[in-house]
Order: structure tokens, then C-alpha cells, then sequence
């Protein structure tokens, strides 16, 4: 892909740069999460889609046929809530809650050509001139920007500058835009509550339209730009006289908020669709005739009519998308007050979404995931291979989670993120510390020989994901390293290895809570020019451990061991019998075995300075000839230890406070 | 009166600059000098003239045998009211009192709560039921007394303070109502009060300014205690008493368990601020619920209601002992609800349109002041503060608002699963019977140094109502079902919180109606046959009427020079009155104010109370005094508005 704005790769601000992965499956034929956006290309018959999920879909609708998934197009990071094609189907524009606003070629390479940055908050509506090749693009940062589109397909990595007029002056985050043909009046709907119509030559704001209570979510502009349609969250669509400066109709049918709106080329009649799930048609020239197309079976986003006005296509806040047919303009029909009959039943036509993740549950070992999706289903995650290890259909969620509860604590070291309907993980934001979690290897799934060995998930993770990148990089400057491999012991062997993990995962750089840097896929980390971005992009958090190799710490834990005072043993100091206790610091993953060896070492100092005093010669006789965890029974708040928890379990489990740790320790006889 | 309409008396009115503590004696004596000197200021005039008023009034009059007011009273130009003494910086403590003396109702609340509160000190502790009503003066009786309460109702020691300072507070009613049955001048020192309120509240020690909001706050918390504590009481009663009773002695153990029970829920429901009590009550506590829902109707119709219910409890229950508090715990917790309303926090996720609501009570509703800087409500239209409508739309849009969670603080929505921008607006489910607002005139800057906002913030007189369903009404072009009017403001004098005056003004309104036939007034006798407390009590018979503050209403009433045949005229009202209900509540005899009707006259009169000095104004007077913008530092200016909602009937 082609960089626009290389500068803000370069220069991410003060912000803290995390790194995020989505599990998901190599290809998601299906809508996840609702779908924001629909464009028909009646011509090809390909009906464009923008999803939650982040991904546009192309489909064949064409007459006659069964409607298929063709493919998707990839690379936003966060919700698409609008797409325009442009250039007579040949290109594609979509605009992101990623803040950004992305170029696509459609007829051979179907890639994302260009992103544009501009914007610094949710970009959340687009408006096109046909007639002029513009598309403007506005959202929650308040400020709406032209784009010549012929220009921007000029673009490519070296010549990437593109001017922009912006239109300033809107206090408030702008939710719908509409462009007449012509490209000469825009009109943006915002929280103001307020329409404004820009004039789009002198980028001056020409008038204020004043009348909704609440905010206009959608707009509609005739041909030559004279009359308009807002539908607002108050639950009117109101009709405006541009040239009168006023408000010439309003209409009240939905019970809640109006989200969508379509017109005939002519205004004679609209459709509009709302949080309240119905779809109407209204007649214009008469309000009161007004029919139920259908009834959704959640809030309706978007919808898109055919050109001959027989069938409108329509997006929800679900991931299917139905297509009904309307009734013929001209048809005489008889109209009820309130019309309760829908004139379908049933969609004519359907475009199966998929289930989208809508709880998750992270597991103790902060390794597995357990989630629930929207139809119920539960499933098990694998952080570590970024893939789902089991479909578990319709279980009680709750009751899987107690099942699969077990005692054992481990620091967070990722977050998880359902925005997009897919599990998202997160890496690095500021309240998980990545490198927090060390796990023996045992416990991490790894056969080793030597229990004595750990594994820092988040520095595997990180490798991991970044394989590729690690590899090219290191045969880069590949002979110092060379040299160094010989000798390396097996604990920096086992550091630097890292788990396999789908190829077509989607990595993300981004700054933490705000826009994404950089998206690629795991397998792409090699290439030649995403090498060079991600020499520029990785945060150096993440720089200093996985190639300066400099180990991550580990947290510690202070705590006191205590002799049962039934004991013959005492604590000592430089031989005299002291009162006060040991207070020891540990790594927190230290297991109650290696605390009792170190008793054992101790006690097995003969000198006399050892930290405890033995009164009785049975306890020397007692150490010879076993092992340490058999000679020592340890226990905490009366609960006695099993030699395999670790100290941060046996804090978190036991202690269950956050003052220091107090261990006692006795022979066992 | 007529002569403060000139335009000269347009002008500040007289004021003790930064005066805190003013001995009484000096005060006087500035008085005095007032008097002597020709060029005192301007609104001194009215003051005199009334004075001179009623001089000439008494002497037409020669015949009241208490007629020998003292000359002390004259010179302060008091009407007849109690005064309250300033014990060194307590003009925060003296215009509060003043405030609650004069709200709606407050004080016949008050004296049954305190009833309530003492029968469940004397029942638990029998011995001493004779001292509590003499309402022991001396510390050592009243703690004596709260120890053995505390044994046996298990309440905390700093509950027992929080009640003691309830019943002080109705001591001092108590000996006001006295100053003015002697028609005594001196000036009532609120010591013992002001010593029980520093011992729940240690912030009120010392010998500095305070505010008064705070103060409001503390003696409001104060009462809620006292009322939590009584409908406890009347649950557990209730408990005892509702199944049969033969069960009574049997299980102690469980009755414990269960009234245990009764008070968490009782806990619940009171922090959930929902109703005051819930539905986990037995049956009878539910009647005493279905009461307690009722707290706004302060009207005649709705205490009738109320009678019936307690009579058909009453009759119920044999012990009559029993009975007291059931019939009674629907007085109490109306006397919090009067103060507290529920206001409604919305978030609309804007994508989803999700609402979530959050209720909460209140007691008062801070109103910003920079409003009038604040263009959006009419940005085109020039302000005009003598505009009712745009006042009215200035604490609207101060007190309704509407703000939008965005750019870096966005809303997390459960629904979307995501961070979007979200719509965040305060609204009022329900508004109190007595609203207080509380303009922000102090505000901490960036250096945490408490500074005063001076600027003029004006003040209807009548407020319209901002409730849920009054702005429903409004929208659906109908007319609001209510509306507030102001009946006392709390004026700030000064530069900051810790230096400065405060001046209470209050409207001398005519609360006897609620006194009549109150179901709250049991005798021991418990029966409704008329006994002497069932006619007008003696002290406010003819003769003492025309000698309390009924003097001075008379002179307000401009149509007439002579007070006799007013005098005569609404005693024969009264008269009528008694004789066609017959039934005066007992607390008016024990801390009533004597205000009577005025209605004839028109206007309503207004009292400027300032510590030691109570002068009466008309609503013009007032209205000048509220509108004076002039001189921005040494101003007074509206901190505690005060209204009383009116219900308007269809």
C-alpha cells in the first residue's frame, strides 16, 4: 500500500504505541457485527457493504442469480461507516472509525490504494458528487474535507501529498453529509442540531437550517440541489426548501430515531428506517400516504434502493442484510392511518451475516478466552496461537466459566477488545504491563527438560507475531548474532522461540486509545516495505525486548517465613535467638518447593550463622536423605501449600491481602 | 410604604458593610443615630415612617393591656417578630433559622417530628418520659436521656447528637414563639442550638463565618437522620403489633431477626431513593408507605385522607401506646420528602441510542451563575433580566442541561461494545414541595482560593416548573402542571465565604390552614370530641392577634389608616374559622409564628430579617432590592433562593 502521510508513521506523538492482533479466520465470507454502509454497482451487479467488523464486502446480487460472496476488501482497523463508489465503479472510498479514509481500486487489484489521514477523530459520514468526481468526508473531529478522487488515484508512495479544502467552522461532530450531482451545495447534519449548507466553491457555510431537536443522523439532496431530506434522532424527516430557507414539511412516523433515508431521483417519495426496526415509503406530495415496507428485525443503518426503485437493499445493526421489495410508486393501494401491515413478510432476498462476539470471559491461566456470541454460541480462544480451540455450541456461559475455573493466578498482560464483533488483543495498553506474566514452562504447554524454565508470554507473544520481521532484520545484521548462538544457554533459547500462529492474523500499530499507525498481516511482516515502516513503527517497548533482548523483569513479592511456634526451630541472628521475623523477597512465579528448599539449605548450615536455630538433633538427622518439599510442610493462613504453587497464587488465593506475605513453615515427622 | 417607589430609594439598601458581629448595643445605637440624623440614607425613611405609624397607631388604639412595647422595639422598628441574637458570626446560623421558620409548613412538621421522636425516647426509657417534654435545658438531663435510648433501640451516639440538634432547633422555635407571646424585644441568643450543631458538625466551631448553604445542608441531613429514625421506630412498632398478638412474646429471637430485616430494607430503600419504604414489609407498614407517598399534598382534602387512615389503624390496634407511631411516621418522612426530589441523569450512546438513566435524590440544585455570559440559549435576542419569560428560560437552560461526551472523554456503550460519543442530560423526575436553589456565587480558582462571583443573576419571583412532566406539558403547548414561588431568599453581603453577611428575607405568609384539623395532633384523650385544644388556643385569641405581627400587616395593607376595623374583621375570620372546624393542632401554641392573613390587602408582605433587626417591605421593596446591580463588590446578592411549589388546579 501506498503511505500518505509517511510523517505521521514516523513521529506517533507522546502517545504509547500498542501492538493488536484479531483472531479470526483467514477469510470471514460473512458480516460479524452490524453493517454501517451499502453501495449498489447496478451495472456489474456487485453490491458493496461496510461492516463493523472492518471489513467492505463484495457480493454478486445480479438478477437471477443466487447472491454469493465475492470477496472483501481489508485494511480498516476499526468500524467502515461509509462507502461511495466513484469513477463509475472503478474505485471505491470507505471512512473508518480508524480516523482514516481509504482509497480503493476495484476493477483489477481490489486493494486499498491509498489512506488518508486527515481526520483526527471518527470519521463517520461521506457525501459524492458524481458529476464532479468529489467526495467529501466529515465525522466526530468536526471539520468536513473535499477530495478530488481523480487526483487521489494519481497517488502513489513517492508523489503521496494531496491538497484538501476543508470546510471549518461546524462546532459539532458532524453524522450525515449529502452532495448534490453537481457538487455545488453540501449539507452536513451534527449534534448542533442544525443543518448547514455549504457552499462548496467558496467554502463558506450559506445558511443554517433550525427546526430538529435532536440529532440529524441522515440527509438526502435532490438533483440540482434545491430541496433536501434530514431524518433525525427526534423522529422526524423533515423536507427543506433550500431556496426559501425552510423547513416545508414534516413528517412524523417512526416511534424513535430516523436513520436512514431514500429518495426517488424526482422527490416524489421517501423511504426512511429507524432505531424503531420499520421501514417506511412515504408519499411527498401527500403525507398522509404512507406504507410499511417491512419490518427489520433490528435498527436500520442504511439502505440503498435499486435503480428502478423495485427493491431497496438494507442494512442493520445486524450482520444480515435483506433486500425488499417496494411497491410501485404508481400502484393504488388502500392506506390506513397507521399502516401495521408490512407490504413484505419476508425479505426477497438475503445476505447471511455471521454471529458477532459479545462477552468474553478471560481465563485465570490469561492464556484462554471463553466468549459468547450474539446467537449464544460459546467458543474457547487460545490467546498464545491466536486461533479458537473449540466450538462449544449453546452452553451456559457462566457455568463454563465456573467449570474451567482453576487456582492459579497470573498477571494480566494483554486486554481484550469486542468492537469489531472478533477478539481483538491488545498489547501494550497502559494498564496491562505485556511482560508481566512469566509462566514456568511447564505450565506455558513447552516440554522442556529443565523445570526450571520460564516463559514471559508477552515477550512470546510478541516474537510470535513479529517472526517474519525478526528473521529478515537479523539476517540483516545477521553475523554478530551468528557468533553469539553458540553459547546461548537454554532459558534465552527458549526466549527466543515463539509459537505458530495463523498467518493471515491482522497485525495492528496504533497509538494507545486513539488511531491506528499500521495494519498488516502476520505473513507480510517480511516484506520488503512493510520491513522498513515497522523499523519506523515499533514502539520501543517493544524494540528492547525482543531485539535488544534485554529480559523483561519480573514482578516481585516480599513475604515473611515464619517457624510454627510448635517447632523446634527458631529464627536466629549471628547465633542469638532472635523475635522478629524473615521478611524475603521472590520473583512472584517462585513455587512453595523452591521456598522449602531454601529452608532446607539453610537449616542445613551447620555454622551457626544460618537464620535458624535447630534445638533438637532430630531435624538433622530428619534432612538427610529426602528431598527439601518432603522434609518441610508449608502453609499460609492454616491452609497448608502444595509444593507447585507459585507465590503470586498463593497471594492471591490464600493470602488474599495486600500486605506482605506471611509463610510458616514446620518438619514434617 | 408608597414613599419607596421614588427613584432615589432605587439605590442599594442599607447595609453593615462587612459587618459580622455588631454587638446588639451598638446596633442600636446606630439606629438611633439613623433616626436623629437628617441625611441617613434614603431606605432608612420607611423604616422611621412605619415606626412613626404605629405610634400613631397605638395610640388610637389605647386599649391593648401589653401595649407597654418596650421603646427598644420601636427604635429597631421590629414587627412584632422574635429576633434572633448574633452570637459573634453566626448571621449564617441566624438567616437560616429565619428561612426555615417561615417555609411552608416547616414548623408544624418540625414539632410533630419531635413529638415522634420523644415518644420513642420516653417509651424506652419510662421513668424519664416526664423530663422529655419538658425538653431537658440542661445537657447532662438530654444525655442522660439519649443513653438510655441508645441501649434500647441500638441506635449510635452520633445518631443521638443528630436528634438532639433537631430538638434544639425546635427550642429555639419554641422560645421565639415565646418572645412573642411576651412580645419581649431581646433578641433570642441561639447558644444551646449552636453548641448542639458543633457537637455533630465540628466545622461550625470557632467563631467563624460560615455558609449558610452548608449550614441548610448539615440541619436538612439532621432531620433525615430524625426521620429515618422514626419510621424505623413505626416498622418496628409495626412488626410487634400487625400479627396477632399472641405471637408477640413468643419468639423474640425472630421478631429481632425480622425488625433487623426491616431496618436494612428500611436502609435499602432509603439509599435506593426510591420510595421510602419497599415492598418486604408486612402489610401494615405498607399502609403506612401508601402515606408516605403522599408527601407533597400538603393541602386540606389530602390530610383528611390521611385522618381516615390512621383512625382505621387506630381502631385496629387496642394499645393506643402502639398506635402513635403508625399514625405518625407519615408526618415524619414528609417532612424530609418536602426538601428532596429525584433527578434523572440520561445517557444516550449516539450511535445506538441506547438510554441509560441514573436517579438520584437531591436536596437543592446548584445553579450556575455564568448563564447570562453563556450564549446559547438566545444569542441573537439581547438578554432582559425584567423579562419573566427569559428568566425563567435562564434557569432553564442553568438547571436542565444538556452536555456531549466527546473527543477524548467518550462514552463506553455496553450495547456497542466500544468508546462513541453519547448525549449526557440532567433532568427531574419529581421536584421537592419546598425547593431550594443554590447559586454558585463561590467558586475555587486555580489557586484553591475561594473567590465570590458577583455578577447579577436575577430572581423570579415566580419560577416556572421544570419537572419531567411539567416540560412535557410545556412541549405539548399545555399548561405546566406546577410552578414555584419564592418565600425566602438568603442574601450574601461581602467579598468571600469566610468574611461577609448574611440577611435573610423571608414572606410573612399565613400558614394556619395546616393547622386546622391536623391528623397528626393526638391528645392522650385520642378521642375527636371537642376538648379545650379544639378551639383557637388562648394565646391567640382577639386581644393577643392584634398585638403580634398582625400590627404591622395592617400598616402594609395601604387601604386603611386605622388598623381597628381590620383588626376586627379578620378576627372574625378566625373566629369563623374555630368555629366551623374547630380543631387547631397543638404545635401552633408550642413554636407557630404568629402571622395571620393578609389577604385583604393584596401584596404580600415581606420581612428583611438581619439578625437582631426584622423590618417588614412590600414585594416592590423586594423586587428593587433584587434587581440592584449597581456596585459589584459591596453588593448583596442571592445566594439561597427558596420556593414553595404551587399546584395548579384544573
Amino acid at each position: 500500500m501506498s503511505t500518505l502521510h509517511k510523517n505521521c508513521l514516523a513521529q506517533p506523538g507522546r502517545k504509547k504505541v500498542q501492538i493488536s492482533f484479531v483472531i479470526r479466520d483467514e477469510e470471514e465470507r460473512r458480516h460479524r457485527a452490524g453493517v454501517n454502509s451499502l453501495q449498489l454497482d447496478s451495472k456489474q451487479g456487485i453490491l458493496y457493504s461496510a461492516g463493523r467488523d472492518g471489513i467492505i464486502r463484495q457480493w454478486d446480487v445480479r438478477d437471477n442469480v443466487e447472491a454469493t460472496y465475492l470477496r472483501s476488501l481489508e485494511h480498516h482497523t476499526d468500524w467502515v461507516n461509509d462507502i461511495v463508489l466513484c469513477c463509475g465503479g472503478n474505485y471505491l472510498i470507505s471512512a473508518s472509525s480508524d480516523t482514516t479514509v481509504k482509497l480503493w481500486g476495484l476493477r483489477k487489484e481490489n486493494t486499498c490504494l491509498s489512506t488518508l489521514r486527515t481526520h483526527k477523530d471518527y470519521v463517520r459520514a461521506l457525501a459524492y458528487a458524481r458529476d464532479k468526481e468529489v467526495v467529501a468526508s466529515a465525522g466526530l473531529d468536526k471539520t468536513i474535507f473535499m477530495w478530488d478522487v481523480n487526483m487521489l488515484t494519481t497517488l502513489t508512495t513517492t508523489n503521496n501529498t494531496v491538497t484538501t479544502a476543508s470546510l471549518p467552522g461546524s462546532k459539532n461532530s458532524i453524522y450525515s453529509l449529502a452532495m448534490n450531482n453537481s457538487g455545488t451545495v453540501l449539507i452536513s447534519g451534527s449534534t448542533e442540531k442544525v443543518l448547514r449548507v455549504w457552499d462548496t466553491r467558496t467554502s463558506d457555510c450559506m445558511m443554517k437550517l433550525i427546526g430538529h431537536t435532536d440529532n440529524v443522523k441522515a440527509l438526502v439532496v435532490n438533483r440540482d440541489g434545491t430541496q433536501c431530506l434530514s431524518g433525525s434522532s427526534d423522529g422526524t424527516i423533515k423536507l427543506w426548501s433550500l431556496g426559501q430557507q425552510q423547513c416545508i414539511q414534516t413528517l412524523r412516523i417512526h416511534k424513535e430515531g430516523v436513520w436512514a433515508l431514500a429518495a426517488t431521483e424526482n422527490f416524489s417519495h421517501v423511504v426512511s428506517g429507524g432505531r424503531d426496526k420499520k421501514i417506511y415509503m412515504t408519499d411527498l406530495k401527500n403525507p398522509n400516504r404512507v406504507q410499511l415496507i417491512c419490518n427489520e428485525t433490528a435498527p436500520v443503518v442504511k439502505m440503498v434502493t435499486t435503480p428502478d426503485m423495485s427493491a431497496i437493499w438494507v442494512a442493520t445493526s445486524e450482520s444480515s442484510i435483506n433486500c425488499w421489495k417496494l411497491r410501485k410508486s404508481d400502484e393504488t393501494a388502500d392506506f390506513e392511518d397507521v399502516p401495521t401491515v408490512p407490504y413484505n413478510q419476508e425479505p426477497f432476498r438475503t445476505l447471511k451475516g455471521a454471529a458477532a462476539i459479545r462477552k468474553y470471559h478471560v481465563l485465570n491461566d490469561k492464556r484462554t478466552i471463553l466468549t459468547q456470541d450474539t446467537e449464544k454460541n460459546v467458543a474457547v480462544y487460545d490467546v498464545l496461537k491466536a486461533s479458537k480451540l473449540q466450538d462449544l455450541g449453546e452452553v451456559d456461559f457462566d457455568e463454563e466459566i465456573k467449570k474451567r475455573h482453576r487456582i492459579i493466578f497470573i498477571p494480566n498482560w494483554f486486554s481484550v477488545d469486542l468492537k469489531t464483533g472478533m477478539l481483538t488483543i491488545h498489547l501494550g495498553q497502559d494498564e496491562n504491563d505485556c511482560f508481566a506474566a512469566w509462566v514456568s514452562a511447564k505450565e506455558a504447554g513447552i516440554n522442556v527438560t529443565d523445570d526450571n524454565l520460564r516463559v514471559n508470554y508477552g515477550n512470546r507473544m510478541l516474537r510470535s507475531l513479529l517472526e517474519n520481521w525478526l528473521n529478515r532484520i537479523q539476517t540483516d545484521h545477521g553475523s554478530s548474532d551468528g557468533s553469539q548462538s553458540t553459547e546461548v544457554n537454554a532459558q534465552t533459547k527458549l526466549d527466543s522461540q515463539c509459537c505458530r500462529i495463523p498467518k493471515h492474523t491482522p497485525l495492528m500499530i496504533s497509538e494507545v486509545g486513539g488511531r491506528c499507525l499500521y495494519r498488516m498481516l502476520v505473513s507480510q511482516a517480511g516484506d520488503e516495505n512493510d520491513v522498513s515502516i515497522l523499523n519506523e513503527t515499533i514502539p520501543a517497548w517493544v524494540m528492547n525486548v525482543i531485539v535488544e533482548k534485554s529480559i523483561p523483569k519480573a514482578l516481585k513479592i516480599s513475604f515473611y517465613l515464619v517457624p510454627l511456634s510448635n517447632t523446634c526451630i527458631r529464627p536466629v541472628k549471628n547465633g542469638t535467638l532472635r523475635p522478629s521475623r524473615d521478611r524475603l523477597v521472590a520473583n512472584d512465579f517462585i513455587q512453595v518447593q523452591k521456598i522449602a528448599e531454601y529452608i532446607h539449605e539453610k537449616l542445613s548450615e551447620n555454622d551457626g550463622s544460618g537464620p535458624y536455630n535447630k534445638t533438637s538433633d532430630c531435624i538433622s538427622n530428619h534432612l538427610q536423605g529426602n528431598t527439601p518439599e518432603k522434609n518441610f510442610e508449608l502453609s499460609c493462613n492454616d491452609q497448608i501449600l502444595s509444593p507447585t504453587m507459585d507465590l503470586r497464587t498463593l497471594k492471591h488465593f490464600i493470602w488474599k491481602s495486600s500486605a506482605d506475605l506471611t509463610i510458616y513453615f514446620k518438619a514434617k515427622h | 410604604m408608597t414613599v419607596l417607589s421614588s427613584a432615589e430609594t432605587a439605590e442599594q439598601p442599607p447595609r453593615k458593610k462587612l459587618c459580622l458581629s455588631a454587638s446588639r448595643q451598638l446596633q442600636s445605637k446606630s439606629y438611633a443615630l439613623s433616626q436623629l440624623n437628617p441625611m441617613a440614607s434614603p431606605l432608612d425613611q420607611p423604616v422611621i415612617r412605619h415606626i412613626k405609624q404605629q405610634q400613631q397607631l397605638q395610640q388610637q388604639q389605647q386599649q391593648q393591656q401589653q401595649i407597654n412595647c418596650s421603646c427598644d422595639n420601636e427604635s429597631n422598628g421590629s414587627p412584632g417578630v422574635a429576633t434572633l441574637c448574633n452570637l459573634g458570626n453566626t448571621c449564617f446560623l441566624n438567616s437560616v433559622l429565619y428561612t426555615l421558620r417561615f417555609a411552608p409548613s416547616f414548623l408544624h412538621n418540625l414539632h410533630h417530628l419531635i413529638t415522634e421522636l420523644q415518644e420513642i425516647t420516653g417509651r424506652s426509657t419510662n421513668g424519664l418520659k416526664g423530663k422529655c417534654s419538658s425538653l431537658g435545658r440542661s445537657t447532662s438531663s438530654v444525655s442522660s436521656k439519649m443513653w438510655n435510648f441508645q441501649s434500647s433501640l441500638n441506635v449510635s451516639m452520633n445518631d443521638l447528637k443528630i436528634i438532639q440538634v433537631t430538638e434544639r432547633l425546635h427550642q429555639v422555635f419554641e422560645a421565639l414563639h415565646n418572645c412573642e407571646l411576651k412580645d419581649s424585644s431581646d433578641p433570642y441568643q441561639p447558644e444551646v442550638f449552636l453548641q448542639s450543631l458543633r457537637d455533630v458538625n465540628p466545622i461550625f466551631e470557632g467563631n467563624q463565618q460560615h455558609d449558610a448553604h452548608e449550614l441548610l445542608v448539615c440541619l436538612l441531613d439532621n432531620i433525615r437522620e430524625g426521620c429515618k429514625l422514626v419510621m424505623q421506630h413505626s416498622a418496628q412498632v409495626n412488626c410487634f403489633v400487625a400479627p396477632a398478638p399472641v405471637i408477640q412474646p413468643v419468639a423474640p429471637n425472630k421478631l429481632k431477626k425480622f425488625s433487623g430485616q426491616v431496618r436494612k430494607s428500611l436502609k435499602i430503600a432509603s439509599s435506593s431513593k426510591t420510595r421510602p419504604v419497599n415492598g418486604i414489609l408486612p402489610p401494615s407498614v405498607n399502609i403506612a408507605s401508601d402515606k408516605v407517598v403522599l408527601p407533597e399534598n400538603d393541602n386540606f382534602a389530602d390530610d383528611k385522607q390521611m385522618y381516615v387512615v390512621n383512625g382505621t389503624t387506630n381502631a385496629v390496634q387496642s394499645d393506643e401506646n402502639e398506635s402513635i407511631p403508625n399514625g405518625s411516621s407519615s408526618s415524619s418522612t414528609s417532612m424530609f420528602d418536602d426538601f428532596q426530589g429525584v433527578s434523572l441523569l440520561r445517557t444516550t450512546c449516539l450511535e445506538c441510542e441506547f438510554v441509560t438513566e441514573r436517579k438520584e435524590s437531591f436536596c437543592d440544585i446548584c445553579v450556575p451563575i455564568n448563564g447570562l455570559t453563556n450564549g446559547d440559549i438566545s444569542p441573537e435576542n439581547e438578554f432582559n433580566p425584567y423579562d419573566y419569560d427569559s428568566v425563567n428560560k435562564l434557569y432553564h437552560s442553568a438547571i436542565v442541561t444538556e452536555e456531549y461526551l466527546q473527543d477524548t472523554d467518550k462514552y463506553w456503550c455496553e450495547q456497542c461494545c466500544r468508546y462513541n460519543e453519547a448525549k449526557r442530560s440532567v433532568g427531574y423526575e419529581s421536584l421537592p414541595r419546598l425547593l431550594t436553589l443554590h447559586l454558585k456565587r463561590f467558586c475555587t480558582n486555580y489557586r484553591a482560593v475561594v473567590s465570590k462571583v458577583n455578577e447579577h443573576m436575577p430572581t423570579p419571583l415566580t419560577l416556572e416548573c421544570f419537572c419531567e412532566e411539567c416540560l412535557s406539558l410545556n412541549s405539548q403547548q399545555k399548561t405546566r402542571a406546577h410552578s414555584y414561588q419564592l418565600y425566602a431568599i438568603i442574601m450574601h453581603l461581602g467579598a468571600t465565604i469566610a468574611s461577609g453577611h448574611y440577611v435573610a428575607y423571608v414572606k410573612a405568609q399565613d400558614n394556619l390552614d395546616e393547622y386546622i384539623n391536623c391528623p397528626r395532633d393526638r391528645r392522650k384523650t385520642g378521642s375527636l370530641s371537642v376538648t379545650p385544644n379544639g378551639t383557637l388556643p388562648a394565646n391567640y385569641k382577639k386581644s393577643s392577634i392584634s398585638n403580634g405581627l398582625f400590627r404591622f400587616l395592617k400598616i402594609s395593607s395601604k387601604t386603611s389608616s386605622s388598623g381597628a376595623p381590620n383588626s376586627q374583621s379578620s378576627d372574625s375570620i378566625d373566629s369563623g374559622k374555630v368555629s366551623s372546624i374547630g380543631r387547631w393542632c397543638r404545635s401552633l401554641e408550642c413554636c407557630g409564628v404568629r402571622i395571620l392573613d393578609n389577604s385583604e390587602g393584596g401584596d404580600s408582605v415581606w420581612l428583611e430579617c438581619d439578625d437582631e433587626t426584622v423590618r417588614t417591605m412590600s414585594v416592590a421593596q423586594l423586587t428593587q432590592i433584587l434587581e440592584s446591580k449597581s456596585s459589584k463588590n459591596s453588593a448583596l446578592t442571592p445566594y439561597l433562593l427558596f420556593y414553595v411549589k404551587v399546584n395548579h388546579s384544573e
